[in-house]
Parts: structure tokens; C-alpha cells; sequence
């Protein structure tokens, strides 16, 4: 690890304390994400933006780590889920719609967003995923009807973190004038355009991360619609989901961590001891292919397999770690240790979040047996 | 009451319908489970708070003395309720992915999601035949965690699936087999 590593590290295992502190009354409603991410120092609310962009840079010790790299943010939202996987989802650099914001805005814009990001907490949201089709990308059916002056918007999105607190977000429709891969395409879309509306969902756990419904009834979207917009497509979709895989991966880990530790805390010597001798290695082979997907899509070859084995490797553990935490502290756990029954359901929700396991599971299957999934036998 | 009639209500009727059936038959039988907490049908002086599933409310309780053992009868009975609970779950998971489609074909067709139904299966079958024992939790527990997985994110929204698998999950939780502190 890199002094910036360390120090991010650092910065993050403080704030985690913080978020900590909230989680129960966010979970059960007590408290608002909002209100606690509004709580902390505004150099928070600025993490992820470009560095030359920055008014607010973290610093700690006159150091200023960077937090732009996928191997960053993976460390940084391992360490974040450690206090609580919600609350890490509400802060608004934690949004995929972040990068795809900056390829599509315009200088223009872009000043405009980073200064209201630098004033007050700002989410945004990334809107792909629809209530009977999941995020299967190419099933699609929000549909993005070219017009004179501007594209018409239909369509339902569901499980959308952030939806109800962000001013825009990035919404993925079928263009109705374009066929293929490039049909599919993401348009910036404001939440007080005449038409929109989100509501909160109510799940299991999360809470924090305000996963909601959104409706786009006739929404307008001036200049956009043409066969050719956006650089992306589905196949930006798809980068940024591989991209963001090894983040969701950290996530699991961070919250599998945070299991580990509280039922370490509560046992005895010998049964520790059994817990430490099951758990203890695997938490550092999955943060050491969390760091292996990392690495390799900031040098560029990211590939989708290796980005699914992290992911797996994390939601497995964690999952494992739950369940054995609920046998672990005996009869009635889930309801005289409310936080471990909290990060259960964290954890499960988890999993949901850029394809299921079996879909990586197969993933990593094809990866393998075209030799991209380097483990002893593939070319490296 | 029979332990496969309790089953078979849980699995037909619900949760609740099974749990007022238990009392009915057994009035002399004591609801309590480990740490005071205990889960009834109907209103109950100690409500702690409604336990909703996927077809009417059961009563979470606390009673004073928490120390005081569970009644084992009535932990035995539970178990059962909780094997027809869990098979209700994953006959609800079943209808729900013959319902959905993965690129064109029904979910519930593709090989990898009924090998785990069958997975499931096997389980409660397994269950069915070591009501009771410290094996029995495990299995259960798994088959409800595993079918909730396939409700996939529409198993994590407020709905009959997280009803019903958050109920059994307290119905574990208050009811397993164990001694207490066992760390």
C-alpha cells in the first residue's frame, strides 16, 4: 500500500466511526441520510471530483490523497462500510452516474455542479435498472422518443439509489429511432422537469441509500434523441457497471468486516479463536482480488470476469459471515444485537446491486475458460 | 396438535392461521422462547411489536424473567410451523420467477436458478426428518435465505416475500435450538 493508500484509509476508518454512530436511527427512522450526511465537513460532500476542480480536497497530516482511481474508491468504500453500507451509498460521490456526468456535461455544466456540489451535499443518481427486467441492460424498455425540439421520456426505473434526494441523475432509454447496442443510451434528466417523480422504497435494509422508484411520464429532454448522442450506450453502461463492480465487492467486504469484528468482540477466547481461524485469511485473499480488479481496470484492462470474482468473492463472505454471526451469538441475536441483524440486511442487499451471483458466476465461468481470469494457467 | 398439520397449515394458510391453531390446541402450553421473547397470534399484553408476514400479523413478545427456559413443546411445534412456513416461501419464489423472463425465456426455466429450488427442496425434505435437532435451524434457515436471494430485488422491497422470510428469520432467531449463551 502507498502512503496515499494509508492515509485514505485512515480518513475513511474516521469517518466509518461516524457513520456508525447514525446507523441504527437511520435504519429504523429516527434520523435522515440527508441530516447526517449535511452533518459532516463539506470536503466530504466534494470526494470524487476532479482534483484540479476541487475547493475542498480531504487533507490529513498535509497530505491530500487522491480519490479517483477504482482502486481508491474501493478502498475508500471498504473502509466507509465498516461503520455502515447505507449511510456510504448516501454520500454523493458514491453515485456511477458521477463519471458518465463528466463525460456528458458540458464545461458549462460542469462548473455549475461541482460549485453546487462544493456549497451543499448534492446527489445524483444513475437510472438503469426497471421493475420486471432488473438491470438486464439490453431488455430495456424506458423509451426516449426523438422530436423536434426536444426527446420524450417514458418509462419506470426501480432500486435507484439516491432517486428521491438528487436534482439529476442519468437515466438509460431505448431510442426509438435508432436500433442495436447503440438504441440503448443515457440521457441527463432533471428532477424537477415537468414529469419526473421518485418515491422512497421500502427495503430491508439500506436505508441510508434511499433506493427508489422513479417515473418519467412525457419527460422532455431538449436536444437529445438523435441516433448518434452520447458517446456511451449500452456499452458505457457495461463499462461502468465493470468499472463499479470492484467498488460494490469493497462494499461487502467493509460490511462482512464489520460482522467479523463485532462477533470477535463478543466471544469468548476459544470460540474466537474458531471464528478467527474460519474468517480471518479470507477477508484478506477477497480484499486481495478486490485490489486485483482495481488495478486492472485503472491500467486499462479491466476485464468483466475479474471484476465479478471480486464482487462474488465479497458478497459470498459476507453472506457466510452473517449467517454465522446470527449461530455464532446464540438464540435471539437478531433481535439483542439489532446492528448485526442490521448489516444482515445490508449484506443481502448488496448483492443486488450490479447483477446477481449467478450472473457472475457465469461471468467468471466464460472468463476463465477464455483464459482472461488470471489465476495459475491464463497468460497474464 | 400434530407437528405435519401445523406444517401443513403453515404451508397452506399462513403463519398466523397455524400459530392460532397451536394455541387452540395447547392453551397449557407456554409461548416463551430464549430471552423472554416470544410470538403469538392476536394481541398480547406483552406486545413488543406486530411481526406482519405475507398473509395477516403475528404478536412479537417480551416476557419478564428472560432467563427463564422455553417451553420445548412449544419450541417443537414452531419448528414445524417454520418447515411449512419456509416451504410456503419457496412455493411463492417458484410463482414468481414462472412469471419473470431472463433475455426472453422464463426465469424459472433456466437450469441455474431451478437447481437451487431444487437445492432448497432438498433441504426442507432433509429438515422434515430432523424436526427439532440443531441440524434442523441450519437447514431451514438456508432455504429461506436462499429463496429470498431468488426474489432477487424484488425479495428486498416491502411485499409478501420479505414478510414471510423476515418472520421465519425471528422465528428462528427466538426459537432454535440452543441452550443461551453458548459463546
Amino acid at each position: 500500500m502507498t502512503d496515499d493508500d494509508l492515509t485514505l484509509r485512515a480518513i475513511g476508518r474516521d469517518l466509518a466511526e461516524e457513520l456508525r454512530r447514525h446507523s441504527l436511527d437511520v435504519h429504523e427512522g429516527r434520523e435522515s441520510a440527508e441530516t447526517v450526511v449535511a452533518s459532516l465537513p463539506p470536503e466530504f460532500w466534494c470526494l470524487g471530483m476532479r482534483p484540479d476542480r476541487n475547493p475542498r480536497p480531504l487533507e490529513r497530516d498535509g497530505k491530500r490523497p487522491p480519490v479517483r482511481s477504482c482502486r481508491e474508491f474501493t478502498a475508500l468504500m471498504e473502509e466507509l462500510c465498516r461503520g455502515d453500507a447505507g449511510l456510504a451509498l448516501a454520500m454523493p460521490f458514491s453515485s456511477m452516474s458521477a463519471l458518465l456526468m463528466e463525460q456528458m456535461l458540458s464545461e458549462e455544466q460542469l462548473e455549475a455542479h461541482y460549485a453546487r456540489m462544493a456549497d451543499r451535499p448534492t446527489w445524483t443518481f444513475f437510472a438503469l435498472t426497471e421493475p420486471e427486467r432488473g438491470s438486464d441492460a439490453g431488455a430495456i424498455t424506458t423509451s426516449l422518443e426523438p422530436g423536434e425540439d426536444a426527446a420524450i421520456l417514458d418509462g419506470v426505473k426501480r432500486y435507484i439509489g439516491n432517486g428521491v434526494r438528487a436534482y439529476c441523475g442519468m437515466v438509460f432509454a431505448r431510442n426509438t429511432a435508432a436500433s442495436g447496442m447503440f438504441a440503448v443510451q443515457p440521457v441527463l434528466v432533471s428532477a424537477d422537469a415537468p414529469g419526473f417523480s421518485a418515491e422512497r422504497l421500502d427495503t430491508a435494509g439500506l436505508k441510508g441509500a434511499a433506493l427508489s422508484e422513479i417515473r418519467l411520464d412525457g419527460v422532455e429532454i431538449p436536444n437529445a434523441g438523435e441516433s448518434d448522442a452520447g458517446p456511451s450506450g449500452l456499452r458505457g453502461a457495461m463499462q461502468t457497471f465493470d468499472t463499479f463492480r470492484p467498488c460494490v465487492g469493497a462494499m461487502a467486504l467493509g460490511a462482512g468486516v464489520a460482522v467479523y469484528e463485532y462477533v470477535e468482540g463478543e466471544l469468548r477466547h476459544r470460540t474466537r479463536r474458531a471464528w478467527q481461524d474460519r474468517f480471518a485469511h479470507r477477508i484478506g485473499a477477497t480484499r486481495g482480488l478486490i485490489a486485483e480488479a482495481a488495478t486492472a481496470i485503472d491500467a486499462g484492462r479491466g476485464d468483466g470476469s475479474v471484476s465479478s470474482a471480486a464482487k462474488l468473492s465479497a458478497v459470498r463472505l459476507a453472506d457466510e459471515l452473517a449467517a454465522a454471526a446470527v449461530a455464532a451469538l446464540g438464540p435471539a441475536a437478531r433481535l439483542e444485537h439489532p446492528l448485526i441483524d442490521k448489516w444482515d440486511n445490508d449484506i443481502r442487499g448488496i448483492e443486488f446491486m450490479e447483477g446477481t451471483s449467478d450472473i457472475q458466476r457465469q461471468t467468471i465461468a466464460q472468463g476463465w475458460i477464455a483464459g482472461r481470469l488470471p489465476i495459475a494457467g491464463a497468460a497474464r | 396438535m400434530p407437528a405435519p398439520d401445523l406444517a401443513r397449515t403453515a404451508y397452506a394458510e399462513g403463519l398466523p392461521r397455524a400459530f392460532a391453531e397451536l394455541a387452540a390446541a395447547h392453551p397449557e402450553w407456554s409461548p416463551r422462547g430464549h430471552r423472554g421473547y416470544a410470538v403469538v397470534s392476536g394481541p398480547h399484553a406483552a406486545l413488543l411489536r406486530p411481526l406482519p408476514t405475507d398473509d395477516g400479523e403475528l404478536s412479537l413478545c417480551r416476557f419478564e424473567n428472560p432467563d427463564q427456559a422455553p417451553d420445548p413443546q412449544w419450541a417443537l411445534a414452531v419448528a414445524a410451523i417454520r418447515l411449512g412456513g419456509a416451504e410456503r416461501l419457496v412455493r411463492q419464489c417458484v410463482q414468481h420467477l414462472s412469471r419473470r423472463k431472463i433475455q426472453g425465456r422464463m426465469t424459472l426455466a433456466h437450469p441455474v436458478v431451478r437447481a437451487h429450488v431444487a437445492d432448497s427442496v432438498l433441504d426442507l425434505a432433509e429438515a422434515r426428518q430432523c424436526l427439532g435437532s440443531p441440524g434442523f435451524d441450519h437447514m431451514v434457515d438456508g432455504v429461506v435465505r436462499r429463496s429470498l436471494r431468488q426474489f432477487g430485488a424484488a425479495g428486498y422491497v416491502d411485499g409478501p416475500a420479505r414478510r414471510l422470510a423476515r418472520a421465519l428469520d425471528l422465528l428462528s432467531d427466538v426459537y432454535r435450538e440452543g441452550a443461551g449463551d453458548d459463546r
